[in-house]
């Protein structure tokens, strides 16, 4: 993002150092965020790699001889109400919602931003006209839009994943996961953005009124320059706040929808269908229901943190605090 | 800091609150409700209707049953017991064709007299090709009653006549031996005919009749109350004719979904029975509770629909290979925690019948499985090679999923064969069910009455809930002469015999007959076990528990 | 102002419309009917319920009759899962119970998560602002599906009062009011921190201190009206959707409100019942956006000279 005349009160800086090298060390000394990216990194790397790793056995495979087990040298955070093995199921699990986090949020934020902006900017009839849209969107019953949706994406995403197998042959057990969750990026993120772009349209109006955007103008910048360089860089605190928000919202949804066939088609699992399915159980086997929130609620807690130092170390005015 | 102060505020009077109820009354409110005579239990759903013509639903049978009585009213005790109800006697002649009914002198809860001509006003109604009744095919064993039901006979060809206010005629498509059963399905109850001509009259789907404050009934108990998603609550009819046996003062039908809600809320003090322990509460239940807690036998079969028109399921050794290698036992012990028992057969042992399983029971899993592979390698597929991916339809309910899921993992382990699971919303899995429109569904039945006609006749060619595109002349063949047959020995062996031809084509993979599992307190008497769940609740006594000291 | 209010009440008419619109043919377009049951219905017998409803007409016949009976006879069609209850009577009976429940948990969110907010952002990066911050995720990211059955087994079975669920006695509400106000808290104290954050920040904020200011008189005269922004937009629909009722912490607590309603009409396809209530739902959103927006004005006077211009 251009940061660079983002505040009309920018100092003039020792020669050499741009901006973003300010921001990288300021990031770097905010500990709770470096631990916050470290924990991600380790995340990422548990979940996308660490299953790769002969140790860990089959997420799917069941074994009905070992049901709800406790932790054990064979099973670290026991097993399931199949005997499946949950440490593998929580890696496996990761992958999905964390993809889903981060796609499907990114898409919604996209959308939210842009409309929210646009509409905040402009003002007047196109305001009300897309303001009175979101009222609408927010308004419809989501689950019904959702498998109206699914029908219709039923046969192209069947389709997209004959060809995928028949191009690069692969399995269908290999494909198939990745490839499902393709309509519920879409449903979700066509969905997510109704009250970021009610956020970033309140916050855009606010900024808009601002001295320094009178000035811009009044200087004869034009409107796509005003946006980009003068109210976008300053929504980044509460685009930061609202995403944190969001991402937690956006993984268990993808929960729910599993439940008519959107979303990880069981016998997968994501952290929202682990937690569910471990909720249901927690009088008798809490430990189905604690193993996947923890890592849930750590990662979020991490990315959060994260935002909020990112926000803070690219923001020039926190420095002089 | 207003808002602080608002947060005290709120935790002030919560806290006052507590305290001022706390000094109050200390009893739960199922011993509340005990002591006031009034049994709380838990039904399901909320219901959908409380017109017996207009019901389809086992929450909305519960409730009828406690409202209206039919020719005949069922035991407390032994399931297919039957009581004089409405009738005082019967008789029939001798193939069981044409049954002669008398009627008590009864009222119903208006004062007006119970008359052959409500019954007949009923079943009328029922199968008035104008009034588009669901269950209308309830009555079809009545002669004419399904051209008529298709608007092609008049009323008048169909067997049931009314002689006089007392007695009631009816004849029947055949021999029915097995009739007083179906009398104890609310379709056959009669509704007061003059309510229902009172709001709208007979073919008036949005008649009122059925409101509280209009309710008219014959049954032991009437209408007092009902709130949406709340609760429904009935009190003693005093013109029941035999409302002094009635041994409790009201009832309360609380439509709980959800049976994880329902069993904390039992726990909780808030239910005298409840209406389902989920499977993974059992152990917890079956352990804190072990007096409290039930089991019974229920007269209901899950399964799996096979597409046997979609290949290559058209192919039955295929079928057969794919029944064979799921390990019934496992699935009922370990994913259904033994609340059933594991099915090779598809009607549920009961009514004087059951296929003899014995050998199926005795083979080990191993040699099922090693046949199941020998079939598929004859059927061409060795190995589960070139075997196409197919699609097994579950709803979203839990246990279905846990099922699905481990049967998946039998048949790619044992055989090679893989299915994806595909997880439905409700009413979008039966519209597909009913079209065909899967590989293989999950599907449940239970019976409507005692009697295994209730399972077997599901398999006509031309039957509506068939929904496998399986048919054999052999089979249809043997339920029509079940149908003929006046014995009763000789019809349940012609049902036998259909099941086997089933069976040995296997257009359904029978899993398990299921069981009721839930709880009932001990302030609770007088309910047994009954394999229907069809509980007559006038015979419910509470004795309120003694005060903790 | 007032001219103001009128042309946004115009509007949302015409939201109104456009959702009763877009919904109608949505839910037509589900797969399945409402008299589907467990059994199959024989072919005669849904053709005649379905004229007995007029289902068989064309969808513009059908969406044309909508209109006509609600406008000429307030009638807004029968519950076709219910036969012979009107919709409205449903709703009728309902919203009470979701309008209370979602007045008393949007009364605990505030109270509970704006001061929250305020806190944290005023011990911004401090050991207070990080346990806060972490209570307030774990509220986000721990759903309801959970904290309701805790709150039920721990709150509910032990203190004298309370009950694991159910809605026989006047203190049935608590639990569940608690579970919505709690998860809402946590949202508001979040949104809340970060746009006091933002604001504390700035020159003018800065000046106030400068000049002597007390700490607490900066943050709840200077800075507290710009902070709440984001609160206050989210505030709107959040309102809306709590008081058009919550189906997990309904069906956790065996709620009578309009949540559950809302899903059972959805798996029911009982089309006009869901009209209804979605016809609730949107003049609900339309009026909670109109209050925040009015807030808005309120709270930032900026605006109020850029809306007249």
């Amino acid at each position: 993002m251009m940061m660079k005349s983002s505040h009309p009160a920018a100092r003039p800086y020792a020669r050499g150092r741009s901006l973003w090298d300010d921001a990288r060390d300021r990031l770097c000394r905010n500990r709770a965020a470096m631990v916050s990216l470290l924990f991600l990194l380790l995340m990422v790397v548990a979940c996308f790699l660490l299953p790769l790793c002969p140790c860990i056995p089959n997420p799917n495979e069941t074994d009905l001889g070992n049901i709800a087990a406790s932790c054990s040298w064979e099973h670290p955070f026991g097993t399931d109400q199949l005997g499946r093995d949950l440490l593998a199921r929580v890696l496996y699990g990761g992958r999905i919602s964390l993809l889903v986090g981060v796609v499907a949020t990114g898409v919604a934020l996209v959308i939210g931003l842009l409309y929210g902006l646009v509409s905040g900017y402009v003002g007047g009839r196109t305001d009300a006209l897309m303001m009175r849209t979101v009222d609408v969107l927010f308004a419809l019953p989501f689950i019904v839009l959702v498998i109206v949706f699914s029908l219709s994406i039923e046969e192209p995403s069947r389709r997209l994943t004959e060809w995928v197998v028949q191009t690069t042959g692969w399995t269908r057990e290999t494909v198939a996961p990745i490839l499902g969750l393709v309509p519920l990026f879409i449903a979700i993120g066509a969905l997510g953005w109704l009250t970021l772009a009610r956020i970033v349209r309140t916050q855009t109006m606010e900024i808009k009124s601002q001295e320094y955007v009178l000035a811009a103008r009044s200087l004869g910048l034009g409107h796509v320059r005003i946006l980009l360089r003068h109210i976008a860089p300053n929504l980044l605190g509460t685009v930061v706040v609202y995403t944190t928000l969001a991402v937690p919202g956006i993984i268990l949804t993808e929960s729910t929808l599993s439940f008519i066939g959107l979303g990880v088609k069981a016998p997968n699992s994501s952290w929202g269908t682990l937690i569910k399915e471990g909720a249901d159980r927690m009088e008798v086997t809490p430990e189905l229901l604690i193993f996947p929130s923890v890592f849930f609620c750590l990662t979020l807690l991490a990315l959060n943190f994260l935002g909020d130092g990112l926000r803070d170390a690219l923001d020039p005015r926190s420095s002089k605090d | 800091m207003r808002g602080v102060n608002v947060e005290k505020a709120t935790l002030w009077l919560v806290c006052a609150a507590c305290f001022l109820t706390g000094c109050g009354d200390e009893r739960s409110s199922a011993q509340r409700a005990a002591g006031d005579g009034v049994l709380l239990i838990g039904n399901n759903q909320e219901p959908q209707n409380l017109d017996p013509h207009k019901a389809t639903a086992v929450a909305d049978g519960k409730i009828i049953s406690a409202l209206l009585e039919g020719l005949v009213r069922p035991d407390a005790r032994v399931e297919g017991q039957v009581h004089p109800g409405m009738a005082v006697s019967w008789e029939h002649n001798a193939d069981a064709s044409e049954w002669v009914f008398h009627l008590r002198e009864a009222q119903w809860s208006d004062g007006a007299p119970v008359r052959a001509q409500d019954f007949a006003y009923a079943y009328r109604r029922l199968l008035h090709p104008q009034f588009g009744g669901k269950y209308a095919e309830m009555l079809y064993p009545l002669k004419n009653a399904a051209p008529y039901n298709r608007g092609e006979l008049p009323w008048e060809k169909v067997g049931v006549s009314t002689p006089d206010d007392r007695t009631l005629v009816l004849r029947m498509e055949g021999p029915t031996p097995h009739l007083l059963h179906l009398l104890l399905h609310f379709t056959w109850y009669p509704v007061p005919s003059h309510a229902v001509e009172q709001h709208g009259g007979m073919l008036d789907r949005s008649s009122a009749w059925t409101r509280p404050e209009y309710w008219v009934g014959n049954g032991a108990y009437v209408l007092e109350q009902r709130v949406f998603n709340d609760f429904l609550s009935v009190r003693p009819n005093p013109r029941y004719w035999r409302a002094h046996e009635v041994q409790n003062r009201g009832i309360r039908f609380l439509p709980i979904v959800n049976g994880y809600t329902e069993t904390r809320m039992y726990f909780g003090g808030k239910l005298h029975i409840t209406n389902n322990v989920p499977p993974e509460m059992l152990e917890m239940a079956a352990h804190r509770a072990p007096a409290e807690f039930c089991r019974d036998d229920y007269y209901c079969t899950i399964f799996y629909r096979l597409n046997t028109v979609r290949p290559p399921l058209d192919d039955a050794r295929v079928r057969r290979a794919l029944s064979l290698a799921v390990d019934r036992d496992m699935l009922v012990q370990r994913v259904v925690r033994g609340a059933g028992k594991a099915a090779y057969a598809f009607t549920p042992p009961g009514a004087g019948y059951g296929i003899d399983d014995s050998a199926e029971r005795r083979r080990s899993q191993k040699a099922r499985v090693e046949e199941a592979r020998r079939l598929l390698a004859e059927a061409g597929y060795p190995g589960g090679k070139g075997f196409p991916t197919l699609e097994l339809m579950t709803t979203s309910r839990d246990v279905q999923k846990l099922m699905a899921e481990t049967i998946q993992a039998m048949w790619s382990e044992e055989l090679g064969v893989h299915v994806e699971i595909r997880s439905c919303e409700w009413s979008a899995y039966k519209a597909a069910q009913q079209n065909m429109d899967y590989d293989i569904s999950s599907s449940s039945w239970s019976g409507d009455y005692l009697d295994p006609a209730t399972f077997v006749e599901l398999w006509k060619s031309t039957g509506g809930n068939n929904c496998t595109g399986w048919g054999s002349p052999a089979c249809d063949a043997a339920l029509d002469a079940a149908a003929r047959s006046a014995d009763v020995g000789q019809r349940l062996l012609h049902l036998a015999e259909a099941e086997q031809i089933m069976l040995r084509e296997s257009p359904v993979i029978p899993l398990y007959w299921s069981e009721r599992t839930y709880m009932k307190s001990p302030m609770v008497s007088g309910w047994y076990p009954l394999m229907l769940d069809n509980h007559p609740l006038d015979a419910v006594r509470l004795t309120p528990a003694p005060d903790k000291p | 102002m007032i001219r103001l209010l009128l042309r946004r009440l115009g509007q949302g008419v015409l939201v109104v419309f456009v959702l009763e619109t877009i919904t109608f043919f949505l839910v037509r377009m589900l797969p399945g009917n409402p008299f589907l049951g467990e059994r199959k219905l024989p072919e005669h017998i849904m053709q005649q319920l379905q004229s007995l409803y007029g289902l068989e007409e064309s969808a513009w016949v059908q969406y044309w009759n909508y209109w006509k009976n609600i406008l000429l006879h307030g009638d807004f069609g029968p519950s076709l899962i219910r036969e012979g209850v009107p919709v409205s009577e449903m709703i009728a009976q309902a919203f009470p119970v979701s309008f209370l429940l979602g007045v008393l948990g949007m009364a605990i969110a505030m109270a509970v998560g704006i001061p929250a907010g305020m806190l944290s952002a005023y011990y911004r990066n401090r050991w207070p602002d990080a346990l806060l911050m972490c209570v307030a995720m774990a509220g986000i990211c721990i759903p309801a599906f959970v904290v309701a059955p805790l709150f039920g087994m721990t709150l509910g079975m032990h203190v004298p009062g309370l009950s694991v669920a159910g809605w026989d006695d006047a203190l049935c509400v608590v639990l569940p009011a608690l579970t919505l106000g709690l998860i809402n808290a946590a949202y508001l104290a979040r949104l809340t921190r970060g746009g006091m954050a933002e604001v504390l920040s700035q020159d003018f904020v800065r000046t106030a201190k400068a000049k002597g200011c007390r700490p607490l008189r900066v943050l709840f005269v200077h800075a507290l009206r710009s902070g709440l922004l984001p609160a206050v937009s989210y505030l709107g629909p959040a309102f809306a959707a709590l008081i058009t009722g919550s189906f997990v912490v309904e069906t956790c607590f065996q709620v009578p409100g309009m949540g559950l309603h809302f899903v059972n009409a959805t798996t029911d396809r009982d089309y006009f019942l869901i009209q209804g209530l979605v016809l609730c739902y949107g003049v609900l959103i339309v009026l909670a956006n109109l209050c925040v927006d009015l807030a808005l004005l309120v709270l930032n006077p900026r605006l109020r000279s850029q809306g007249s211009a």
